[in-house]
């Protein structure tokens, strides 16, 4: 065999287990066929631990054969006439800490869920959805071509709007997860339009092509400077949805809805890095345009602020995590602006790791709080904080406590300048439609 | 060139389906009825899949015409299986099977199954026929089931759609006419026939494409002609919706005649075209966000998705329409299996407002995948045969015109914005106290869950469907050059 047979068929093991696991649960679910608790979690565990095995093999690979870069190129899924759709996957030192990242913490919350979520109706919906969500990161991680990426950034997309309405029985998760979906929606938007557009002014949808072949965090992509920054700029608008970062950030607390693990793996882990994966991916184009790379800077410190900001007052323990969270990944949105990339790397794979742990943690946290109070001989240990806020005037403070209370009202702005007017357009025309349409009388003889 | 079959076979296949279609509509028993009409629909559904399979692989690429000829009238033939129409036989034969499987047994009264019949065989001669009088008389039997009745020709309080699909027959029959009369001042053999009416543009009248144009958009239901769309799925449910949109017949009209017998005027006027579907996919798309009833969604959905259809035939580059024309087959099975799923749902809980919760997921969850799995399809999941198209067109778009892409990639993020704000209204919040909702029976399941496997095996490997269709996107191209050469 080969270096890049062996290449190629480890990148196809990464991503064909959990995609089979995914379809043969799936398929299962659709036929009214409920396979037990330990079939599910031992299935998907495998095609966990088959990926991840898969993912080690090929970094030692990389490693012991000085390789920086490895392109898999698996040839066209379909074509027509001169477009073509690759499916490429792209192996360097950007995507395996991801893929690694992503397989192993996906592992420990589904060990995790297993006796979490145990009894609970759902629990072959949530293994479902969490298979779905590894098989998008793992495409958007592995992608070699931005249509390849893109997918995975639906599929990611999808598997957490659905995730956060887990307990569909009631109307606050499934309204929450409606509202996170809209912002990805709307931000989605702009990585579509990045993608095609850097799709019409590269000739080409491959990663190594438009960076001409150089390995990240070095490329020279050759783009004209206009569209280069209208291009950096829908990117950084679809970061800014996936990564929860201001003004669109308040979907994150929203998220803390769904089920713990979900919210460990999505907004601990893995999902909320995503955007920060993405500036990353396509560092050597954004760093050709000082624009994007000073907006950048700017969203992180702004979103840094604000998580710090409101996070300090939240009183559930999730909610406080979901703020941390935000502000963390500002202040890796900074460093990517400021071209720290593997510092930036870095960053992200420890907050990933120390929140997944925090998440998890946070459902016996209580308990934990206690004994420790216990322990201590019943010493008061809820006073924290407290430690900057002395240098703030008493005047300045309170209106700041008030303003983060309120989310700095955060959401009211989104909703009063983007989704207010938007759904009153929508719904006066069509009152107007059904005027028109002579429904009204139509309907006073309906059942 | 073309090769003739030995035997009548589409014309009897034809004729057996109306019989059919009128002994079964005559019927009294129901259940038998629908027993009766699965079996025809199936013998038209194999029958579509081996003249597709045996098209492509036997017969590749000349047409075969059917030795039908009717005395008294032109020697040209009148029924042809091509490139073109070979895959969408099986295409609507599916979907007509779909309906008949899982419309709710409420509405299938043996009329009711007669009709669907009926226009699975109209539109089959429309997609067969290679003579514009045989096209208009399936353009008009199509939607006759539609057309006003003695009750209904007075009234057009909530039959709005009365008078637009008049008009679209009216305008149709009269664009017909007006070729006919150009082939016949032109002293053409067979003024009537498809096959030669090639080469006579010079001698049609300016107002006969108009017209043709203007009735292709009243029956996709494209901005200004939409408003009969929303209105007829609010009145007559959504699975009548979907069987009288999902096979585009107005989309294959316009490629069959527009686009073959006015090549020039065509190319001309396909850009306003284009331009005014965009509308109607954001327009559909933003007005669809303010529906309050699930019918009037998934009409609003209708127009959106189906008006790009006509957005990535414009764009006159091969991925573009390609795309389209994927997007054609795909967006028909997604969409019709969302309309009857909705029909599935209102069986079990009466209509729906779009205001409450219905809690349904907890007790119905193979019903809550299959509209997740469709509806998301219609607007493009990776995975799903949505996807491969919406992919296709947007690249084709944006090459083409890059606003047209921005403003299509925005009505698709509505749409599917809507379609999850549709799945959880019904299948979230809490269930419902003390009644007891059954998840799909076989025969609904046979239909859904059967569209769903077929959205995601041809989105998995879209290789051949793709393949076909672009040498289908190839020869428009191609025909539309050379007719600028000349």
């Amino acid at each position: 065999m080969s270096t890049e047979q062996f290449f190629t068929a480890c990148a196809i093991t990464i991503l064909l287990l959990p995609t089979l696991a995914f379809l043969w649960l799936g398929a299962n679910l659709l036929i009214q066929r409920r396979p037990s608790e330990l079939m599910i979690s031992r299935i998907s565990g495998t095609a966990q631990l088959g990926s991840l095995l898969a993912a080690i093999t090929i970094s030692m690979a990389m490693m012991f054969n000085h390789t920086d870069q490895v392109v898999v190129d698996l040839g066209a899924w379909f074509i027509a006439a001169n477009y073509e759709f690759e499916i490429v996957f792209l192996i360097d030192r950007l995507s395996m800490p991801f893929v690694l990242l992503t397989c192993i913490l996906t592992g420990i919350v589904g060990r995790f869920s297993r006796s979490y979520l145990h009894h609970e109706s759902g629990y072959a919906r949530f293994f479902l959805l969490m298979l779905m969500f590894l098989v998008g990161m793992l495409c958007l991680a592995m992608g070699g071509t931005i249509d390849l990426l893109f997918a995975g950034w639906e599929l990611v997309g999808l598997s957490s709007a659905l995730l956060i309405g887990f307990f569909q029985h009631r109307k606050e998760p499934v309204l929450n997860g409606l509202r996170t979906f809209a912002v990805y929606r709307i931000c989605d938007v702009g990585l579509l339009v990045g993608a095609i557009l850097l799709h019409h002014y590269a000739h080409t949808a491959e990663f190594d092509l438009v960076f001409t072949h150089a390995h990240w965090p070095v490329g020279l992509p050759d783009i004209p400077t206009a569209p280069l920054h209208v291009i950096g700029l829908l990117f950084l608008l679809a970061a800014m949805g996936k990564s929860g970062q201001v003004p669109f950030g308040n979907w994150l607390p929203r998220a803390m809805e769904g089920p713990t693990p979900s919210s460990a793996i999505f907004y601990g882990g893995i999902s909320i890095h995503a955007g920060a994966y993405l500036l990353l991916r396509m560092s050597p184009l954004l760093e050709r345009s000082a624009i994007t790379m000073v907006s950048i800077v700017v969203i992180g410190l702004l979103t840094a602020i604000y998580g710090t900001l409101v996070g300090r007052v939240q009183c559930d323990v999730k909610n406080q995590l979901a703020y941390s969270a935000m502000a963390q990944v500002g202040l890796i949105f900074v460093e990517i602006g400021f071209g720290f990339h593997f510092f930036a790397l870095l960053h992200m794979g420890g907050h990933a790791t120390l929140r997944t742990l925090q998440f998890l943690r946070s459902a016996t946290v209580l308990r934990e709080f206690n004994r420790l109070k216990a322990a201590t001989g019943g010493s008061d240990l809820s006073r924290g904080g407290g430690q900057y806020e002395f240098l703030f005037p008493m005047r300045l403070r309170r209106w700041l406590y008030t303003a983060a209370m309120r989310g700095c009202d955060m959401d009211a702005v989104v909703q009063s300048t983007l989704v207010g007017p938007l759904m009153k357009i929508a719904g006066s025309l069509e009152r107007i439609e059904e005027r028109w349409a002579g429904n009204i009388d139509a309907k006073r003889v309906e059942p | 060139m073309y090769r003739t079959l030995e035997w009548p076979w589409l014309s009897a296949f034809l004729a057996f389906g109306l019989f059919c279609a009128i002994v079964i509509g005559r019927g009294s028993d129901p259940r038998l009825a629908r027993k009766l009409a699965v079996v025809v629909a199936s013998l038209f559904t194999i029958a579509g899949i081996v003249a597709t399979i045996l098209f492509y692989n036997v017969m590749n690429p000349t047409p075969w015409v059917d030795p039908l000829r009717v005395i008294g009238f032109h020697e040209e033939p009148l029924l042809a299986v091509d490139s073109l129409n070979a895959l969408l036989l099986p295409f609507a034969s599916i979907l007509s099977l779909s309906a008949l499987l899982a419309t709710p047994r409420a509405l299938m009264t043996p009329a009711r199954i007669g009709i669907i019949l009926w226009q699975l065989c109209a539109v089959w001669l429309l997609f067969l026929s290679e003579d514009l009088i045989l096209v208009a008389v399936a353009w008009v039997i199509g939607l006759m089931p539609l057309l006003p009745s003695r009750h209904t020709m007075w009234s057009l309080g909530g039959h709005i759609h009365v008078p637009y699909l008049v008009l679209s027959c009216v305008l149709f029959i009269a664009g017909v006419a007006g070729i006919i009369q150009a082939g016949v001042d032109a002293q053409v053999l067979a003024p009537s026939s498809l096959l030669d009416a090639h080469g006579i543009e010079a001698y049609i009248p300016r107002w006969v494409l108009p017209a043709i144009l203007i009735a292709v958009m009243i029956r996709k239901g494209v901005f200004p002609f939409h408003s009969w769309m929303p209105s007829l799925a609010d009145r007559e449910g959504t699975s009548t919706v979907a069987l009288l949109a999902a096979p585009q017949v107005s989309l294959f009209v316009l490629i069959r005649i527009g686009l073959a017998i006015f090549p020039s005027a065509s190319a001309e006027a396909m850009p306003w075209v284009g331009q005014i579907a965009l509308v109607a996919t954001l327009y559909g798309a933003v007005v669809g966000l303010g529906a309050r009833d699930m019918r009037r969604a998934y009409g609003w959905m209708v127009v959106s998705q189906s008006s790009l259809v006509l957005v990535g035939l414009e764009c006159a580059n091969i991925s573009g329409i390609t795309g389209a024309l994927v997007l054609w087959i795909a967006m028909g099975l997604s969409l019709t299996g969302l309309g009857l799923a909705i029909a599935c749902i209102e069986s079990r809980v009466n209509r729906i407002d779009l205001r409450k919760f219905y809690g349904l997921g907890v007790q119905a969850p193979i019903l809550a995948t299959c509209f997740l799995i469709l509806g998301m399809a219609s607007v493009g999941l990776p995975g799903t045969l949505g996807y491969v198209a919406e992919d296709l067109i947007a690249h084709g778009t944006l090459d083409a015109h890059p606003w047209t892409g921005i403003a299509m990639i925005l009505a698709t993020a509505a749409n599917g914005f809507n379609v999850l704000r549709c799945f959880f209204r019904i299948f979230g919040g809490p269930s419902p106290e003390g009644r007891y909702v059954w998840d799909l029976l076989l025969r609904e399941r046979l239909a859904l869950v059967g569209l769903v496997v077929l959205l995601i095996v041809s989105g998995i490997f879209p290789g051949p469907l793709v393949d076909t269709r672009t040498s289908v996107a190839v020869q428009l191209v191609s025909d539309v050059s050379e007719s600028h050469a000349h």
